[in-house]
């Protein structure tokens, strides 16, 4: 193998790509070319082991500020036992944090309820595919939640409770009520005490005393309700709706049922009054369905509407 | 030692502490290992080391801290080792590559296994200061500059090195049946 120049730095210039037309033909002739290539390329796959850049600093914190002279070698021992204390410490103070600013989240399934009380004593009974988020460690000094789906709530007397829901909130001082939230329907019913709603989607306040609820579907105009039971249907084994749209009704039966709508066209706002069990499928179907004269057939979780 | 954490400017604040901490540790980490291997013996120099400086950190400036905190390390570590193996790792996403291509028979993937572990063999036995510089450049994609302001050297000096270490590892790898 001849080279015009065949320097003790060709290679680290071959690497940087800085041979000259003429040295790099040569080199490429030569027969050791496919070993350099093949050892570049099969370096550049390597890697060196990962790096926990955050434990390390934390490390070097905690190191620092117990006032560790920098020696690596065998520590004495006032240093280890700083260094112990110290993390100790820590280890405590993340744990409040956690407990502190965590939340707590109870959460229902398909066709399932759940009932649990809040750390002051209030009740919840959680409807079907339902959530609700709070802080249980503040709670006593805020009672505040956040509510997706429905829940029925009896609140022992105490500070103000609120719900919050993605529509609009809901306080009281002791009471029952219950809170239905779900994409683009509202709706508060008042069982006891006084209930102060307010609707953020029409940015409006309202009081409700007992047997007065409030509802509020998009492109409805948001009524005031009057009822006579004394606990939601849904309680009872039963799901009731007044003058709703047809396509709640379908929904509340997919949550309660998990189940799936399909359908092509046919008029979804027609309003729907009435009720259907929670406890039984078929009788449920056929109730809703047959009301508005819409046929269908059942396939595994789907329900096809005919047009 | 003067009181750092009393002084508020440049390094000695704990943020841009940090901050230069985040820019330079994975690279401080990696040049040890690269010219020493063994993990654990090296984390420790790297933090000790980070301490160090932390704590002189009135004395240096931020211009001046990246070549104070490699004097540091290497100082502390050539009377620490003796030579450990380096045992680099494969990139996953190389791996996914050659299980999904179509076109690789699998002896080729035996053969390419067959190269990595010759050409890792050959990495191991190279001399330390060739095997850091190589690295460097390979893996941590430093230019022969930049390696060269790490360790306070010549240009020159770190392409010698280069070709030297590219050389011993053909030979190296050739030799191998």
């Amino acid at each position: 193998m001849k080279m015009k120049k065949l320097d003790d730095i060709f290679l680290s210039r071959w690497l940087n790509n800085e041979l000259s037309e003429d040295e790099l033909t040569q080199f490429k002739a030569s027969k050791h070319y496919d070993t350099y290539v093949n050892i570049i390329k099969g370096t550049d796959k390597l890697q060196a082991p990962s790096y926990n850049l955050n434990e390390v600093f934390l490390n070097i914190k905690e190191n620092r500020n117990a006032g560790n002279s920098t020696s690596t070698k065998t520590p004495s021992k006032n240093w280890w036992q700083l260094g112990v204390a110290a993390s100790i410490i820590l280890l405590i103070g993340l744990f409040a944090y956690i407990n502190f600013f965590s939340a707590t989240v109870y959460s229902s399934d398909f066709g399932k309820q759940l009932a649990f009380e809040l750390p002051d004593g209030s009740k919840v009974l959680l409807n079907s595919k339902s959530s609700i988020e709070f802080n249980e460690r503040n709670w006593n000094n805020n009672r505040t939640l956040k509510l997706e789906g429905e829940a029925f709530f009896d609140v022992e007397k105490g500070n103000i409770f609120t719900v919050k829901t993605s529509q609009g909130e809901v306080s009281v001082l002791g009471t029952e009520f219950n809170v239905k939230a779900i994409t683009d329907l509202f709706k508060v019913s008042c069982y006891e005490g006084k209930v102060k709603v307010e609707d953020y989607t029409n940015a409006s306040v309202r009081n409700l005393t007992p047997s007065l609820g409030y509802q509020n579907i998009k492109n409805h105009d948001a009524i005031t309700l009057n009822f006579n039971n004394t606990r939601p249907e849904w309680m009872s084994q039963k799901s009731v709706f007044k003058s709703t749209p047809i396509k709640y009704v379908l929904r509340a039966l997919e949550k309660q049922y998990e189940l799936q709508f399909e359908y092509n066209t046919f008029n979804d706002s027609v309003l729907f009054t009435g009720s259907f069990p929670n406890d039984n499928k078929e009788i449920a179907l056929k109730t809703v369905l047959k009301s508005v004269n819409l046929k269908y057939t059942i396939q595994g979780n789907s329900v096809i509407l005919e047009d | 030692m003067p009181d750092s954490k009393n002084n508020d400017t440049g390094l000695c604040k704990e943020k841009s502490f940090q901050a230069f901490f985040n820019t330079n540790a994975t690279l401080l980490r990696n040049f040890l290992y690269y010219k020493y291997g063994g993990i654990e013996d090296i984390d420790d120099i790297v933090q000790d080391s980070f301490i160090k400086l932390w704590n002189n950190c009135t004395k240096v400036t931020l211009e001046t801290a990246k070549s104070y905190l490699f004097r540091i390390a290497i100082n502390q570590s050539t009377s620490l080792f003796r030579h450990n193996a380096v045992k680099l790792k494969h990139q996953k996403e190389v791996k996914n590559i050659n299980h999904n291509s179509t076109n690789e028979s699998p002896e080729y993937i035996l053969e390419e296994k067959e190269f990595m572990a010759k050409l890792e063999n050959a990495i191991s036995s190279l001399p330390e200061r060739q095997r850091e510089v190589f690295l460097l450049n390979r893996i941590e994609k430093k230019t022969y500059r930049e390696i060269a302001e790490l360790s306070g050297v010549s240009v020159k000096a770190i392409e010698k090195l280069m070709h030297k270490a590219l050389l011993k590892l053909r030979i190296e790898i050739e030799n191998i049946p």
